[in-house]
């Protein structure tokens, strides 16, 4: 456990010492401040378009820090040969691959809590109480992070960044529009056929990401029921450690 | 001691995953308290026999031990210093973060591993840039920086991949000097190189590898033989066209020729004829082979 922690940290250093993480930091803040102009622009519900615009600007920055961040991650440490010398020292792959993932995952919860720190700051200044329901929804968004990071260092280990991005660019895209599929297919706009076998096909097998998302009942100031939120969580405990245990699975066969 | 036992290793390369043997059938043996060398050309097997000893590559058949523990368990590497070839490290820390992470990647007490990295730093002549960012380190910095982290953990064995590639004239002494050292603490020591001084310098024994496969094992002198494989002399005085049946090369500056013959009876009627014909013989200088030249007889190892 403990070289699993002291990778972690190494990782947090190296992550948060990346400048162009504090540019996209200060993208997302800035999107959280100018959420006012976007509200006072549109009729009404100046409340609900700042919580709304808050909630995907943290989701939305921290996934792009994950992925940018993720992808990387693994690729460089064999790319520039940093591994060999840890590899090489009594270190498990395991423990290395787990290290790197909690390393990034820290970072990126530091990243969450300082960009819901200042979120909840500017609702303050704009005179909005922040719901409850705001911060069960930045959770969720924070366990998609998570499950996203996950996919980032599995493509990491094996391909290169660019490939790594697109791939988890499409997990995400898809984990975001599955349940829009499904409810075409409940409603039969899809045919039945070979199509729709692919389509469930893909429903079980790629993340839904749909499970997480409930910036829904945070705009109308509602809790997500209890069941659904443990659910959720539970999913994304379950979907990360099986993304985690493929990595190191195909880890522990590679070659340096 | 370290026991190689059959090793092999096939890449699987390309599109079409085409074998490609690293390294067939190895078996080698190195002792308690012996500097070995590992000698080849670049592509030979040296570096793919090392990573597989320190668990950076799967071997495809064979096994190996270190102090009785394969090599396929992390555990075998709690002993083991290794220093890779052209060493990177993370660029955003300094010698004393990154010592101390690999410190404590072996669990050394704290106290006990501020006092270590200070008599590193000062062995590899780094104390001056020991809170400097690597990114900033020269290619001959890398590679000190390198063998203080292969020793670390003050290991019994340790594994160098070209410990001096990269260095000027006086960090390859420095090398040389602390693998002396290292042999007088009673550790065992194991590296690779394609520079025949270098190893001849400081092994006990050397290992030749070819094309993957182990060739010859033992002394130096044994395995290259000790005949020079040119001789040169320095003369003046002399008239070049009358040596040039005997000398395959003359060459000139302004004030001396340079001859060079194949053996030592070509030497001897060399150096009586310029005598007879009033020249003077200033030096005479045996050329001992490289390892290049010893490598060109070994185009079909099996003859």
């Amino acid at each position: 456990m403990k070289t699993i922690f002291l990778i972690a940290k190494n990782t947090f250093k190296e992550t948060i010492r990346n400048k162009i993480l504090y540019t996209i930091l200060f993208f997302g803040i800035l999107i959280i401040a100018l959420s006012r102009l976007l509200a006072d622009v549109s009729a009404g519900e100046n409340e609900k378009i700042i919580q709304d615009v808050g909630i995907s600007s943290i989701s939305f920055f921290a996934t792009l820090i994950c992925i940018l961040a993720g992808i990387n991650l693994v690729y460089n440490e064999i790319d520039r040969r940093t591994i060999y010398t840890i590899l090489s020292k009594p270190v498990k792959r395991y423990q290395f691959l787990l290290g790197k993932y909690l390393g990034l995952s820290f970072s990126l919860l530091m990243i969450v809590l300082a960009m819901t720190a200042i979120f909840v700051l500017y609702l303050l200044w704009n005179q909005i109480h922040p719901h409850p329901a705001i911060f069960q929804a930045i959770f969720l968004e924070f366990m998609t992070i998570l499950l996203i990071a996950a996919f980032a260092i599995l493509f990491s280990s094996i391909t290169t960044p660019l490939l790594s991005a697109i791939f988890t660019v499409f997990l995400y895209i898809v984990g975001n529009t599955l349940y829009t599929v499904k409810l075409a297919e409940q409603q039969a706009i899809l045919q039945k056929g070979w199509i729709q076998t692919i389509f469930k096909t893909l429903y079980h097998f790629l993340p839904n990401l749909h499970n997480f998302n409930m910036k829904v009942y945070a705009s109308h100031k509602m809790m997500m029921p209890l069941p659904d939120f443990l659910s959720a969580i539970a999913y994304g405990i379950v979907y990360t450690t099986l993304v985690l245990i493929l990595a190191i699975a195909i880890f522990h066969s590679r070659n340096f | 001691m370290i026991e190689i036992q059959n090793l092999t290793k096939i890449y699987r390369t390309g599109f079409w995953l085409k074998p490609k043997t690293g390294i067939q059938n190895l078996n080698l043996q190195i002792e308690h308290n012996q500097v070995v060398g590992f000698l080849g050309i670049n592509g030979a097997g040296k570096t793919t026999t090392i990573k597989i000893l320190v668990g950076l590559l799967k071997p495809t058949s064979g096994s190996a031990y270190i102090d009785g523990k394969n090599i396929l368990l992390p555990e075998s590497r709690q002993e083991v210093g290794y220093l890779p070839e052209a060493p990177y490290f993370y660029e955003y820390l300094t010698p004393n973060e990154i010592l101390t992470f690999y410190g404590q990647l072996f669990h050394i007490p704290r106290q006990e591993l501020k006092k270590r990295i200070g008599e590193l730093l000062e062995l590899v002549q780094l104390q001056h840039a020991q809170h400097t960012f690597i990114r900033n380190f020269s290619k001959g910095m890398r590679q000190r920086l390198g063998i203080a982290q292969a020793l670390i953990s003050h290991p019994k064995i340790v594994i160098l991949d070209e410990p001096t590639s990269g260095l000027d004239p006086l960090g390859r002494k420095m090398v040389k000097d602390i693998i002396i050292q290292l042999k007088e603490q009673g550790k065992t020591i194991f590296f690779s190189s394609h520079i025949l001084p270098d190893v001849e310098a400081i092994c006990d024994r050397v290992a030749l590898i070819h094309q993957g496969k182990l060739l010859k094992e033992g002394f130096v002198d044994e395995l290259v033989g000790d005949q020079p494989a040119s001789i040169e002399i320095v003369a003046q005085n002399i008239q070049p066209e009358n040596y040039q049946n005997l000398a395959y090369k003359i060459l000139q500056d302004k004030h001396n020729f340079y001859l060079f013959v194949h053996n030592e009876q070509q030497k001897e009627q060399l150096q009586e004829k310029i005598v007879q014909n009033g020249g003077k013989i200033r030096f005479i200088i045996p050329h001992k082979p490289s390892l290049e030249e010893y490598f060109k007889n070994f185009e079909n190892p099996e003859k």
